[in-house]
C-alpha cells in the first residue's frame, strides 16, 4: 500500500509582505545591489515554507553566488545593448551565438537551481547529456518550424491550382500537422527534463507519449474555439445592452467618422469603455485558454513522473480555479501598483501545493546526497536577465 | 538548567530520518545523541539556519550531521540566548520597520515615476549616440510619407519664402542651419505640425493655410523649434521605454493583460508629462515671439484659429492641454 502525501504551503502573505517590502526597500538604497540578498531571502521564505512528509525543502544558494551572476548577466546585457546601437550586425552574431549556447545556459541554469534545493538533507540534481538537450531545444523545434515553412510554401502553391484544396490543405494543416508538431516538440522537451533530474542519487524517470501531447494540443484547439464563441456571444451582448441604454448606432456611427467631423467627448468615452470592455472578455478568455492547456499538461506530467522505483507524483489542477487565480492576482497587482505582489505569490504557492500530492513510502526513502563540486549561478542569471526562465515542475 | 530537546537528525549527505535528542547545557555546550553516536559540541561550532518568517530552524553539526527538533518552541527559547534572530528579521516582522519601509518605497517610487523617469530619460537622451537619433528621425519621416503623408501642393515660390522665414527664426534662436529642416505635407487636409527626433520639422499644408500671416505661422514653427530645442522627441521616446520596463517589472508579468495594464499606465503617464513638454514649448515659443516680432498677439490669433478648427478630444485623452487653457496661459503672460 502506498501512502499519499500532501504538499503544504505555510507562507503568509502579511508575513512575506514585511519580508518583501524591506526587500525593496534595502534593494532601493543599496542601489539594486541587496536584490541578491533579496532574492535569496524570498526563496528561502519560500521553500522553507514548503512541507512534504513532515520535512521542508530549503534553499541553498548564497547571496554572493547570485550576486556574482547578476553582475555578468547585466554586462552582458549592457554590451548588448551597447552593439544593438553601434554594430547590428555584431549584436545579430551575438543573438545567434546566444540561442547556439541556449541549451548550455539552459542546463547549467536548471542544474544550478536543483542543486541548491535540499529536501531532508539531499539536493536535487539535474545531469543530462548536452548533446540531447541541444535536440530537445534547438533540433526538434527547429526542424518543426521548417516543417512550418514548407508546408506554408505548399499550401500557397496548391491554391495556384485550386483554392478548395489549398484549403483543405490549409485546414489539416492547423488542425492536424500543427498539434502534431506542437505535440512532438513539448513531449521531446517534457522527455529531456524529467528524464534527467535527480533527487540526490535516484533519478525521476517519466515515459510519456506524442499521442498524449497531441491530445492535449487538440483538446486545448476545441476548447478555444468554444471559448472564443463564448467570448463573442458575451461582447455581443454588451454591446446590445449598451445599445438599450444609449443609442448603440451612435457609437458604431462614431467608428466610421473621420475625425475632422470630431468625436463628443461623451461618445468617445463610451466608445474608449467598449474598446476596454472587449479587451477585458479577450483577456479572460486568453486566461482561461491558457490555465486549460497548463493544467491539462501539468497533470499529465506529474502523473508520469516516478522518482526511483516506489515513489510518485500527482497533480490534481483544475482549469478554472487556476484561470482565476491568475487574472485576480494581476488584477490586484495593478489595482494596488503592485503592492498586492506578496499576496499573489503566496496565494499562487499555496495553490500549486494544494494541487499536488506525492506517493509511496517516503519515510523509507534513503537516498545518498551525490558529490559535491563548485556551482555559479552565472547561466541562471543570464537566463533570467534575457527573460527566460525555465519552470521544472510548474 | 539544561534542556533536553527531542528531534531528528539526518546523517550526512543521507536523507534518512534518525531520532536524535539534543542537550544543550547552561555554558552552552550541546551534546547531541544521535543512533549510537554521541556528539559534544559547543555552540559556537553549530551552523543555524537563518530566521525568517516562522519557519522551523534547524542546526547543522560539523561533519555534515543535520538536526531538527520535534517542538520548535522549545529551540527557540534556546537559540533566543545562542543564535538570536537576526535584526533583519526583527525589522522584516516589526510593524514599524514595515511601515516605514513601505512609506519610503512608496515616496521614493512615486518620485522616480512622476520625476525620476523624466529628469532620467533627459539625460539618456542627451547622451544617445546622435547616430542613433539621425537614424530615428529619418525612419520617422519615411515611415509617415509611406502610411499618412502625401507631397505637399504649396507652390515652390511660398515653401521657399517659410523656408526662409524659418531659418531666419531658427538662426536667432541659435540654432546652424544643418541642426533643422522644415518639410512641407499633406495630411489628408488636416492641420498640424511636429518635431521629429533628428530636428526635422514638419507643417501641414492645412496649417499653412490656416496661419493668415507670417508671424502666425512663425508662432507654429518657434513651438516645434522648442520641442527640438529641449529634445522633448527622444527624450519621450526613453521615457516610454523607462516607464514600460519599470512597469513590467513592478507588474511581474508580461502576458495579454499585463501588456494592456501597463500600455494604459505607460500612456496616461506619458501624457502627462508631454502636457509639460508642450506649455514649456508655448513659453518658448511666447519669448521668441517677443524677440522676433515684438508682441506674442500673432501666437494668440493664432491659438485661437487652432482652436476654432481643433476637434474634440476628452480631457484625459489629450496629450496637449486643449487650445483653450493654453491660450489663457498665454495671455496672463506679462506684457512684453
Amino acid at each position: 500500500m502506498s501512502r499519499t502525501h500532501p504538499v503544504r504551503f505555510h507562507g503568509q502573505a502579511a508575513e512575506f509582505f514585511g519580508i518583501w517590502i524591506v526587500n525593496i526597500f534595502l534593494t532601493i538604497i543599496t542601489l539594486g545591489i541587496y536584490s541578491a540578498w533579496a532574492k535569496v531571502r524570498t526563496k528561502q521564505y519560500f521553500y522553507g515554507n514548503t512541507e512534504l512528509d513532515e520535512a521542508r525543502f530549503s534553499y541553498l544558494a548564497t547571496p554572493l553566488q547570485i550576486l556574482v551572476g547578476r553582475v555578468i548577466a547585466v554586462l552582458l546585457m549592457l554590451a548588448w545593448f551597447w552593439l544593438s546601437s553601434f554594430e547590428p550586425l555584431a549584436a545579430g552574431l551575438l543573438m545567434v551565438l546566444f540561442f547556439a549556447v541556449f541549451p548550455v545556459l539552459m542546463v547549467r541554469n536548471l542544474r544550478f537551481d536543483m542543486r541548491m534545493t535540499l529536501y531532508r538533507n539531499v539536493r536535487f540534481n539535474f545531469n543530462p547529456a548536452y548533446g540531447a538537450a541541444y535536440t530537445a531545444y534547438l533540433l526538434k523545434p527547429v526542424a518543426a518550424y521548417i516543417a512550418v515553412l514548407l508546408m506554408f510554401f505548399v499550401i500557397m502553391m496548391l491554391a495556384e491550382f485550386s483554392v478548395v484544396i489549398a484549403a483543405i490543405g490549409a485546414v489539416l494543416a492547423v488542425c492536424a500537422a500543427g498539434p502534431y508538431l506542437f505535440g512532438w516538440v513539448t513531449k521531446g522537451m517534457a522527455d529531456f527534463m524529467a528524464n534527467n533530474l535527480l533527487y540526490g542519487t535516484r533519478p525521476f524517470s517519466a515515459h510519456f507519449s506524442t499521442h498524449a501531447y497531441v491530445l492535449i494540443a487538440v483538446k486545448t484547439l476545441l476548447f478555444s474555439l468554444l471559448v472564443m464563441l463564448v467570448a463573442v456571444a458575451l461582447v455581443s451582448a454588451m454591446f446590445w445592452l449598451a445599445g438599450l441604454a444609449e443609442n448603440s448606432m451612435s457609437i458604431l456611427a462614431s467608428l466610421s467618422q473621420t475625425e475632422e467631423e470630431g468625436l463628443a467627448p461623451g461618445m468617445a468615452s463610451g466608445l474608449a469603455t467598449g474598446i476596454f470592455m472587449l479587451y477585458a472578455v479577450l483577456i479572460a478568455a486568453g486566461f482561461i485558454i491558457h490555465a486549460y492547456y497548463a493544467a491539462q499538461v501539468r497533470n499529465y506530467v506529474f502523473a508520469q513522473v516516478t522518482v526511483g522505483e516506489d515513489v510518485r507524483l500527482s497533480s490534481s489542477m483544475a482549469p478554472l480555479p487556476f484561470a482565476w487565480l491568475e487574472l485576480s492576482n494581476l488584477l490586484a497587482i495593478v489595482c494596488t501598483l503592485g503592492l498586492a505582489q506578496p499576496w499573489a505569490k503566496v496565494r499562487r504557492q499555496r495553490f500549486l501545493c494544494a494541487c499536488t500530492a506525492v506517493h509511496g513510502e517516503l519515510e523509507a526513502l534513503v537516498v545518498r546526497d551525490s558529490d559535491d563540486e563548485h556551482q555559479s549561478a552565472i547561466s541562471d542569471e543570464i537566463t533570467q536577465a534575457f527573460d527566460m526562465e525555465i519552470g521544472v515542475l510548474g | 538548567m539544561s534542556r533536553a530537546l527531542t528531534g531528528k537528525a539526518y546523517a550526512p549527505a543521507s536523507s534518512q530520518r534518525l531520532q536524535a535528542t539534543l542537550l544543550c547545557n547552561e555554558d552552552h555546550s550541546v551534546s547531541c545523541f544521535v543512533a549510537d553516536q554521541v556528539f559534544l559540541l559547543q555552540a559556537h561550532e553549530l551552523v543555524f539556519s537563518p530566521t525568517l518568517g516562522s519557519i522551523p530552524r534547524s542546526l547543522a553539526l560539523p561533519g555534515g550531521w543535520v538536526f531538527e527538533a520535534d517542538d520548535q518552541q522549545q529551540l527557540q527559547k534556546w537559540l533566543k540566548d545562542v543564535a538570536p534572530p537576526s535584526r533583519l528579521h526583527l525589522a522584516e516582522k516589526s510593524r514599524v520597520a514595515v511601515l516605514l519601509s513601505l512609506v519610503m518605497v512608496l515616496v521614493i517610487g512615486g518620485w522616480f515615476m512622476f520625476d525620476g523617469v523624466a529628469r532620467t530619460a533627459r539625460v539618456m537622451a542627451h547622451v544617445l549616440p546622435s547616430s542613433m537619433v539621425d537614424y530615428v528621425g529619418t525612419e520617422t519621416l519615411v515611415l509617415l510619407d509611406e502610411q499618412v503623408f502625401s507631397s505637399s501642393w504649396i507652390p515652390d515660390v511660398r515653401q521657399q519664402q517659410l523656408c526662409m522665414l524659418f531659418a531666419r527664426l531658427a538662426e536667432g534662436q541659435g540654432f546652424t542651419h544643418d541642426q533643422v529642416q522644415l518639410y512641407f505635407r499633406d495630411w489628408d487636409g488636416r492641420v498640424n505640425a511636429f518635431a521629429l527626433a533628428d530636428g526635422s520639422i514638419v507643417v501641414t499644408d492645412a496649417m499653412v493655410e490656416l496661419a493668415q500671416t507670417q508671424p502666425e505661422l512663425a508662432s507654429v514653427l518657434l513651438h516645434e523649434l522648442a520641442h527640438v530645442a529641449h529634445n522633448d522627441v527622444m527624450t519621450q521616446l526613453v521615457q516610454g521605454a523607462l516607464f514600460a520596463v519599470i512597469s513590467a517589472y513592478v507588474i511581474g508579468d508580461l502576458s495579454a493583460l499585463g501588456d494592456v495594464l501597463i500600455g494604459s499606465a505607460v500612456f496616461s503617464l506619458s501624457m502627462h508629462h508631454s502636457r509639460e513638454a508642450e506649455a514649456r514649448a508655448d513659453l518658448y515659443a511666447a519669448d521668441a515671439m517677443v524677440q522676433h516680432f515684438g508682441s506674442r498677439e500673432a501666437m494668440i490669433s493664432m491659438y485661437k484659429r487652432l482652436h476654432d478648427h481643433a476637434t474634440v478630444v476628452p480631457e484625459w485623452l489629450a496629450s496637449h492641454d486643449s487650445i483653450s487653457t493654453r491660450i489663457t496661459r498665454l495671455e496672463s503672460l506679462p506684457q512684453p
